[in-house]
C-alpha cells in the first residue's frame, strides 16, 4: 500500500477557523485521490498547538465522511500527533458525525471518534494480526463467520482496514481484511 | 464603584439605559475597568452612535484607571460614540493585540489575529502546551463564530465583533464579544429552536452543544469550551440578550436582565495553568 505523508504545519501552528479548514480539506482531497488504490495518507500533525474543533472538523471530519460516502474508494486516512490532548477536539467532532479514525500517537495507536465495542474488538484483531479473513476473525472472537464478515465489512465502511481479495486455497475467492497501522512499524 | 467588571455592569446597564442614546456613565471613583466592561463599554458607544446618540463618560479620576482605560484602545474604537468630561492622556498603543481591544470582522483575520495575541503572550511568560491550546482554541473558536453566527442572515446590522486579552497577578482574562443577532436569534434559524428565549438559547447551546445548522459537525464549540475551562478551574460568562450565564464554583443562570443585543463571553483561567 502507498503510503505518503501530509503535514498540516503549513497552515500554522494553530489551526483555525472552518474558512482554513474548507482550504485544507481541498489539498487533502487532492491528495488523497491522486494517491493508487490502496493508498494511505497520513496526516502529520507534529508541531502543532492548537486543533480547534471547527477546524477538524471541515478539513478531517468532513473528509472522512466523503470517504465513508464513497467520493473516493479505496483510499486511506490516518492522522499522526505527539500528542493525545492535541486530538481531542478532532475526536469529539468524529463522534458527533459517527466516524472513527485511527491515530498513531508516539509508539502506540487509539481510535478517534465513535466505534462500537464491537467493531473495536474485531479491528485490534486485524491490528495485532496485520491480516485476517474473516474465517480467522471468526475464530479468534468466537463468533460466527457471517458476523465476522459483516464487522469486518463496517471497518471497511468506515475506511479503518483495507479488504483485499485473494485466491482460496480451496478454488474460488475470498476477502481478507489488512491493517492500516502496523504494531512494530507505525505508518 | 471601585471597579467595573462583569457583576458591576451588569447592575449600571439598566440605569444607563434610561439615558440611551445618551446614557450618563459614572467611572469617575473607578480604579478599575476590567476588559470585558471596557469592550462591552465600546460595543455600547458604538449603540449610542447608530441611535444618534453619545455616550457622556465622567472619566476616571485615578490616573492608573484612566490611562488603563486609554490604552485598552475604548476611545479609539468608539470615538464617534463618545463623550468625556475631560481631555485624555496619551497612552502609547501596544499594538500586539494583548490588552488592546481587536475588531474581529473577517473570518481571514481571525487566524492572523489570534496568532498576534498569543506570539505577545508567549513572549511575556512561558506557556505551557495546554495553556497555549485551552487559550488559542477558545479564541479560535468564539473569534470565528462573529463573522459565522453573528449576522446569519446578512441584515443591516454590524455586528461589531470585538477581542481582548489581558493578564493579571492571578489570572489571564479573556473576551469576545458583538453586538450581532444574538443566540436566539441565531439558534432560532433551525426550526427546532424556533422561538426559543435567551435563557434556553444559553443553556442549548453552552450545555447541549445546539447549533442552527443540521449538519452534525457544526456547533458545540461553546459547550466544549465551558467542558475545558471547567477542567482547568477557570471562570465563564456569557451573556447574550436578556440572559446571562456564569459557570465558576457554581452554575448560575439568569433570564429577565436588561436586554443587550448581541453575544459577550468572558473567560478567566488561572494563571496557575499557564506554568503548568
Amino acid at each position: 500500500m502507498e503510503r505518503k505523508v501530509y503535514s498540516l504545519k503549513k497552515f500554522g501552528r494553530r489551526l483555525g477557523t472552518r474558512q482554513e479548514g474548507k482550504r485544507a480539506h481541498d489539498e487533502l482531497f487532492r491528495a488523497l485521490a491522486a494517491l493508487p488504490p490502496g493508498g494511505r495518507l497520513v496526516i502529520d500533525l507534529s508541531g502543532m498547538e492548537v486543533l480547534s474543533g471547527s477546524f477538524a472538523d471541515e478539513a478531517l471530519a468532513s473528509l472522512l465522511s466523503e470517504l465513508r460516502d464513497g467520493e473516493i474508494s479505496d483510499r486511506y486516512l490516518l492522522v499522526r500527533a505527539d500528542d493525545e490532548e492535541l486530538l481531542e477536539d478532532l475526536s469529539e467532532r468524529l463522534s458527533r458525525r459517527g466516524l472513527a479514525l485511527l491515530a498513531l500517537v508516539g509508539d502506540g495507536h487509539r481510535v478517534l471518534g465513535k466505534l462500537p465495542p464491537y467493531l473495536a474488538e474485531a479491528l485490534e484483531q486485524v491490528i495485532e494480526r496485520g491480516r485476517l479473513t474473516s474465517l480467522e476473525l471468526a475464530r479468534l472472537l468466537g463468533i460466527s463467520v457471517q458476523n465476522a464478515s459483516v464487522r469486518l465489512r463496517e471497518l471497511a465502511k468506515l475506511r479503518l482496514i483495507h479488504m483485499v481479495q485473494e485466491s482460496r486455497p480451496g478454488g474460488g475467492v475470498q476477502h481478507r481484511a489488512v491493517s492500516l497501522v502496523s504494531l512494530n512499524r507505525h505508518s | 464603584m471601585r471597579t467595573l467588571d462583569v457583576w458591576r455592569l451588569n447592575r449600571e446597564l439598566p440605569n444607563w439605559d434610561r439615558g440611551f442614546p445618551r446614557p450618563l456613565v459614572d467611572l469617575s471613583r473607578v480604579r478599575r475597568v476590567d476588559p470585558f466592561a471596557a469592550a462591552f463599554l465600546a460595543l455600547y458607544a458604538r449603540q449610542c452612535a447608530e441611535a444618534g446618540g453619545r455616550m457622556r463618560l465622567l472619566v476616571p479620576e485615578s490616573p492608573e484607571a484612566l490611562a488603563d482605560l486609554v490604552g485598552s484602545g475604548l476611545f479609539r474604537l468608539a470615538a464617534e460614540g463618545i463623550w468625556t468630561d475631560r481631555s485624555l492622556p496619551e497612552v502609547p498603543d501596544e499594538g500586539d493585540g494583548f490588552s488592546v481591544i481587536t475588531r474581529v470582522d473577517e473570518e481571514a483575520e481571525v487566524q492572523a489575529t489570534v496568532d498576534r495575541v498569543c506570539d505577545a503572550l508567549e513572549e511575556r511568560f512561558p506557556l505551557g502546551e495546554t495553556s497555549i491550546r485551552v487559550l488559542a482554541g477558545a479564541m479560535l473558536e468564539l473569534a470565528q463564530n462573529i463573522p459565522q453566527h453573528a449576522n446569519p442572515l446578512d441584515e443591516d446590522i454590524d455586528p461589531w465583533g470585538l477581542l481582548a486579552v489581558r493578564e493579571y497577578q492571578d489570572h489571564i482574562h479573556l473576551v469576545v464579544m458583538d453586538k450581532g443577532v444574538g443566540l436566539s436569534n441565531s439558534l432560532g434559524l433551525n426550526t427546532r429552536y424556533r422561538g426559543i428565549s435567551d435563557g434556553e438559547a444559553l443553556e442549548a447551546v453552552l450545555i447541549r452543544g445546539a447549533s442552527r445548522f443540521t449538519d452534525p459537525g457544526r456547533g458545540g464549540a461553546l459547550r466544549r469550551i465551558r467542558e475545558v475551562v471547567l477542567r482547568n478551574e477557570g471562570r465563564l460568562f456569557v451573556r447574550s440578550g436578556s440572559a446571562w450565564f456564569w459557570q465558576a464554583e457554581v452554575e448560575w443562570e439568569i433570564e429577565g436582565v436588561s436586554p443587550f443585543p448581541g453575544v459577550q463571553v468572558s473567560i478567566q483561567l488561572p494563571r496557575a495553568l499557564f506554568f503548568g
